[in-house]
């Protein structure tokens, strides 16, 4: 079938170029071609492992840089980081439908797949727990899995809510620092309002550095003004740190009620704070980690 | 060395053809002829799938189109204030203009909550980086003229001044960013042609060719401020009108460039420096080259970044700083072997 | 010879700079078909004097007026076709032929001259200034003395025709501070000869003799004050050079040009004790 695509409309003289090759292609002949199997890329990293917990992985031909669990993602082509995409990158994936968290971008990119005929679904990316449970409902809606993620929704829900009904027993929890990044030495956290916040919050920790907003690097006086009985911290970071022996070299974080009492809780960040299906979980495991202290050596 | 021109423009000719018809979507040629014969109203040249057209016309084409005006404005830019500053080493960034440009998007995106790639207004961020740089350079002009004169030592110490307050004032805005920021902010530096679009082009094409056709006509004044402002002087220019419009020129279009494609390095560096090596100093053949010259390698760092690691993309502004880096020390150490004074003189 | 023109001409022409008056209160007069020398010792404001009459720096006293007119009245294109400018120091480092230095001369005729006229023009000029065979080579690689008559030929090139309503006029820094005994005369000898032809010249210049060979006029400066003015046969006495320069001198009579010849009698520091 040759496609017709419409006759530009000449504007003014000067713009007459740009508007003939930039008038909108016949998008809606483009749609009518249905495959039994839409070809999907996923665009950050929590909408990638929803579409796996889904079992939808199958229908993945491509993510972005910032998908890296699971392991089978990383194997899928990599079309660059999901803010700064390049639209002919995703194209050649020939893909029909793209999962986009909510920031994709730049935004013009994606209006240049819609014009390509791609279905583009954006994610909200909310910073809260019971995030995770819409994006699931809204990611399987678009792959046509509704039943699937109203099965998901409900686990990550009932986690959420053993969670809630737990807090409510427990008062005055830890005081845990979220640590995702070390430059020199000043360590990178998570003041209030960040998702780290909220998660600490969820478990029933206090966030040892609530007297900022946002992400600030933290000197290593503030580090031991924290009092932090907890560290929880990137696992990659902490391998790369070397340890808890590796911490507790450090005579700043050495110095903390958490390394000296060995209470280091390694997090997968995505699971951490990308409040995706593994949320709930991440969360429940945390909060034991929290609240049964291992005995002190 | 007339022969100069008429070999770039062909360079650019060609090297917009090839960027056309290459790319992480394959389109074969036979399609491209009937897409375009699609788009000027001839039917049945050919048959091509709908998303085949998108590619070729909304995305690659106005990714070249913007190649050749960023690259062009950002070559004449270089070639003026390299003439205007009577050193071969001035690039734009010497006087502010990227650093200041570079703030103000920072700060137009902090202010608007938003993140750097995806505000909600892309002309917001665009004025602002036109604003900034602008602002920078009325700044380190304002500082280097006394009395209506205006010294180039002055006018660099300024430069140098801006860019460290620029850096630190971003330093400041980093601060306080989380890892996603950063990293947006850090794309963002890097330069890149992705995402661009008609309607941007169209916004910011006249501006840049605003700044870009009158700096032809400057190219005979620029000659005579070779022998020194004195000596211009007693030429009859207008020394400092010609000042004031160089640095108004590159404001406008390094500006623009930036506000449509962040930060691109080396490219208004290294063109004019590579023509004047072939074709001599004469501004009449170094402005329309460094032009020319501009334009090709942009559209051309602009291929490789978006063909190498398909289907993701390299930062333009890699491309550009891996291969202008290295050949800008090769002709530094070659001109030093020679004996001569790197980038006065040619062979 | 142009008579009844203004000529260039300075009037209580005061410099300051950083609180130090470098040129203060001196009356200078180019007159068309005249050559007028400026001498004096290092530091005296010569070149600076030139400076305020060529318009690059402004007087804080007095004024400059060309024809009548105030520098600053001028159009610069109008002002550039008659007046050319040699300084001492160029800061060409670009790699420009020579050919192209000196059309760099007709640049105040854009629009007024054609490429065939400039062309003749730069040729004829390089001739003048004994450049000629300096053509097909690229600036940097010449001598310093060839560079400065390139520069000779490029502000003969810049004032190679008389503009319907007025003179010409030369002011040169020096152009004889990187030449040969020979090559001295010869320049020197082209001034006159530009006089003859109705050119206004001012030089500035180091060597008594040859300012007073080639002269009609000297101006002494010290400490940029005016020691004396007027043609070599007066100026030049013993009484002017020791109060310019702290020299003892004898002058007698040039027997090749008739004109006065300072031959100095000591050093300076014999001089202070006699």
């Amino acid at each position: 079938m040759q496609p017709s695509l419409p006759r530009p409309q000449l504007l003014t003289p000067w713009i007459a170029v740009c508007a003939a090759l930039a008038a909108p292609g016949a998008v809606g002949a483009l749609v009518a071609q249905e495959a039994p199997e839409p070809r999907v890329v996923a665009l950050g990293g929590s909408i990638t492992e929803t579409v796996f917990a889904l079992g939808a992985e199958g229908l993945l031909v491509g993510v972005d840089q910032s998908s890296v669990f699971p392991e089978a993602a990383r194997a899928l082509p990599d079309v660059g980081y999901f803010r700064t995409l390049g639209a002919e990158g995703v194209l050649s994936l020939r893909p029909d439908l793209v999962l986009a968290l909510e920031g994709s971008g730049p935004p013009a990119v994606l209006d240049q797949l819609r014009s390509a005929g791609v279905d583009v679904v954006t994610v909200p990316a909310d910073e809260h727990p019971r995030a995770a449970i819409d994006k699931v409902r809204r990611v399987a809606a678009a792959l046509g899995r509704a039943a699937e993620g109203e099965e998901l929704a409900a686990r990550i829900a009932v986690d959420l809510d053993r969670l809630a009904a737990r807090d409510a027993e427990v008062g005055g929890g830890p005081r845990a620092l979220f640590v995702w990044g070390r430059g020199g030495a000043t360590l990178q956290v998570s003041g209030r309002g960040t998702a780290a916040d909220a998660m600490l919050r969820l478990v029933g920790a206090v966030n040892a550095v609530d007297g900022f907003e946002g992400y600030k690097p933290l000197t290593p006086e503030a580090v031991v003004a924290a009092r932090p009985d907890v560290l929880v911290v990137d696992a990659e970071l902490l391998e790369r740190l070397g340890g808890v022996e590796g911490l507790a070299a450090d005579p700043a974080l050495g110095a903390t009620p958490a390394v000296r009492n060995g209470r280091v809780v390694p997090v997968e960040i995505l699971g951490f704070i990308g409040f995706g299906p593994r949320t709930a979980e991440t969360a429940l495991r945390l909060r034991s980690a929290l609240h049964d202290p291992r005995p002190s050596p | 060395m007339k022969a100069v021109l008429p070999v770039l423009g062909a360079a650019l000719v060609a090297v917009c053809l090839v960027s056309l018809g290459t790319g992480a979507v394959p389109i074969p040629p036979g399609r491209i002829v009937a897409i375009l014969a699609d788009r000027i109203g001839l039917d049945g040249v050919g048959a091509f799938e709908p998303y085949e057209a998108v590619t070729l016309t909304l995305v690659r084409a106005p990714r070249v189109v913007l190649g050749v005006l960023v690259g062009a404005a950002l070559g004449v830019a270089g070639a003026a204030l390299q003439g205007l500053f009577r050193n071969p080493l001035a690039d734009p960034g010497l006087i502010g203009v990227s650093s200041g440009a570079a703030l103000a998007a920072l700060g137009v995106t902090l202010a608007g909550a938003g993140t750097l790639v995806g505000l909600a207004g892309p002309a917001a961020l665009a004025l602002g980086a036109f604003a900034g740089g602008l602002a920078a350079v009325v700044v380190v002009y304002r500082i280097a003229t006394v009395d209506g004169e205006t010294s180039m030592a002055t006018m660099l110490l300024a430069g140098i001044a801006v860019n460290a307050v620029a850096a630190a004032a971003t330093g400041l805005f980093v601060f306080g960013s989380d890892d996603q920021e950063l990293r947006d902010f850090l794309f963002w530096t890097l330069g890149g042609l992705g995402g661009v679009t008609w309607p941007s082009i169209a916004a910011g094409a006249p501006l840049l060719l605003l700044g870009v056709v009158p700096a032809f006509f400057l190219a005979r004044p620029l000659n005579a401020l070779l022998l020194g402002s004195a000596e211009a002087r007693h030429l009859g220019v207008d020394v400092d009108g010609v000042k004031r419009a160089v640095v108004t020129i590159s404001a406008v279009t390094v500006g623009t460039a930036v506000a449509l494609a962040g930060i691109i390095g080396f490219v208004g560096l290294v063109t004019p420096h590579v023509v004047r090596m072939v074709a001599g100093p004469d501004h009449r053949i170094v402005l329309p080259g460094a032009a020319l010259l501009g334009a090709v390698l942009l559209v051309a760092a602009d291929l490789a970044s978006r063909t190498v690691v398909a289907p993701a993309e390299l930062p333009v502004g890699v491309v550009t700083a891996l291969v202008g880096g290295p050949f800008f020390l090769w002709l530094v150490v070659r001109d030093r072997r020679r004996g001569r004074l790197a980038g006065a003189s040619s062979s | 010879m142009s008579p009844g023109l203004e000529g260039l001409r300075g009037r209580s022409v005061t410099v300051t700079a950083g609180g130090r008056r470098l040129v203060d209160g001196v009356d200078v007069h180019v007159q068309p078909g005249r050559v007028l020398s400026v001498v004096g010792p290092n530091g005296a404001g010569k070149s600076t004097l030139l400076r305020a009459l060529s318009g690059e720096c402004r007087c804080a006293g007095g004024d400059v007026t060309l024809e009548g007119r105030a520098l600053s009245h001028w159009p610069l294109c109008d002002h550039a076709r008659r007046r050319g400018v040699l300084t001492q120091h160029s800061s060409l480092t670009f790699d420009l032929s020579v050919e192209a230095v000196v059309e760099l001369g007709r640049m105040p005729h854009a629009g007024v001259s054609d490429a065939p006229t400039d062309a003749r023009v730069v040729s004829a000029a390089l001739h003048r200034a004994g450049a000629h065979g300096l053509r097909g080579r690229s600036y940097p690689t010449l001598s310093g003395g060839e560079r400065q008559r390139v520069h000779l030929a490029r502000v003969l090139a810049q004032i190679w025709t008389t503009p319907p309503d007025g003179g010409r006029y030369l002011l040169l820094d020096e152009p004889l501070s990187a030449q040969d005994l020979g090559r001295q005369h010869e320049i020197m000898g082209l001034l006159r000869e530009l006089a003859r032809e109705g050119i206004g010249i001012l030089v500035v210049g180091h060597d008594l003799n040859i300012a007073a060979r080639y002269s009609d006029d000297l101006l002494v400066l010290a400490r940029g004050r005016t020691v004396a003015s007027g043609p070599p046969a007066r100026v030049l006495t013993p009484e002017v050079v020791r109060a310019a320069f702290g020299l003892d001198t004898l002058v007698t009579t040039d027997p090749v040009g008739g004109t006065p010849l300072v031959l100095v009698t000591g050093p300076p520091s014999m001089t202070t004790t006699t």
